[in-house]
């Protein structure tokens, strides 16, 4: 039996959809567009940079609500 | 006396299946002996009737008994083989504007008295429909699919509903393939769990009974059918008893695969 796989770069469709998903549901329960949130990424990650030394691609900026802390 | 609960099914996105959960999840609690009403209350498109193969027996409806043209007993329409299950279908030919929350709200009052659980199928979309049937809700049943447009609109409608205090709030997950997931073409339950954020009361698989079911005009909910014992088990946790998830997973070695993180 044969089928097609849909990954791509190694992740899987449901992978891409899930991670789609989170961030349009996050942007969207702080009403501010996906663009936006990359726009004050990028300007927290200015501010901070400022102030101390980042390495700008190790660099990972969540939101987090403290009523639903991440489950790891 | 009864003092029933009025829980509405519910999703957003048209065509997940709310009347089709709607009908199963009325059947499936008549079933189990408790006296049932469902509602239809997407006024101007009449569903629930055709699915529960009750459209040939309609004389009055909805928008008839808020207005008052006729009791409401006169407008309830028993089941064919359960006694204890009753339809309340909708108008065909009126707008959405016919009723509104506090009509909705009256009609629950009276109705409360005499059943045990009223069931109100929701329609897609989150305009004044929406609100008639979420507005007098005691809890809610979002339907989902695990596709991105479905689980956006169901993150909406969760939202919509936690802002007018419904808090009550379960998730059932319809036309779950496990061939799909296994392929990792399609999202799992936990997947779709950890991004709508509220706790599961079912998962239905995509299989072809419930096709044949709608065809027939008769639920499946507590037959032999993998979807109709799902249906039958959300029943089950909806009256408060503890039931186990069908285990949906695939057998044999594709299992080993699966499991494979």
């Amino acid at each position: 039996m044969f089928h097609f796989r849909s990954d791509t770069k190694g992740q899987t469709s449901s992978q891409l959809a899930k991670d789609r998903l989170k961030l349009l549901l996050l942007s969207e329960k702080v009403s501010c567009t996906a663009e936006d949130m990359a726009l004050m990424r990028s300007e927290v990650q200015r501010v901070v940079a400022k102030y101390v030394d980042l390495h700008r691609k190790k660099v990972e900026i969540r939101i987090l609500d403290p009523e639903d802390p991440p489950e790891e | 006396m009864a003092q029933g609960e009025v829980i509405v099914v519910t999703s957003g996105k048209g065509g997940v299946g709310k009347t089709t959960a709607s009908a199963n999840i009325a059947s499936g609690l008549a079933k189990l002996d408790k006296k049932v009403v469902a509602i239809d209350t997407d006024i101007g498109l009449r569903n629930l009737d055709v699915v529960m193969g009750l459209e040939n027996r309609i004389v009055y409806n909805l928008v008839d008994v808020v207005e008052g043209n006729c009791r409401l007993k006169q407008a309830l329409i028993r089941d064919k083989h359960l006694p204890g299950l009753f339809l309340l279908p909708s108008a065909q030919t009126r707008d959405k504007s016919s009723v509104n929350p506090e009509q909705m709200a009256k009609l629950m009052e009276e109705l409360r008295c005499d059943y045990d659980y009223i069931i109100l199928d929701c329609p897609a979309g989150i305009e004044q429909g929406f609100f008639n049937a979420v507005l007098p809700a005691d809890r809610a049943i979002v339907v989902t699919t695990p596709e991105v447009s479905a689980i956006r609109d169901a993150d909406r409608v969760i939202g919509l509903l936690q802002s007018r205090d419904i808090t009550a709030i379960h998730l059932l997950v319809n036309r779950i393939r496990m061939d799909l997931i296994r392929k990792g073409d399609m999202m799992n339950v936990e997947d779709v769990l950890e991004l709508l954020g509220v706790p599961l009361i079912g998962v239905v698989p995509d299989d072809e009974s419930v096709v044949i079911s709608a065809n027939q005009g008769e639920p499946l909910a507590g037959g032999d059918t993998i979807p109709g014992q799902a249906y039958f088990n959300i029943c089950r946790r909806i009256i408060g008893e503890d039931v186990a998830f069908l285990d949906l997973k695939p057998r044999g070695f594709l299992r080993f695969f699966h499991r494979k993180k």
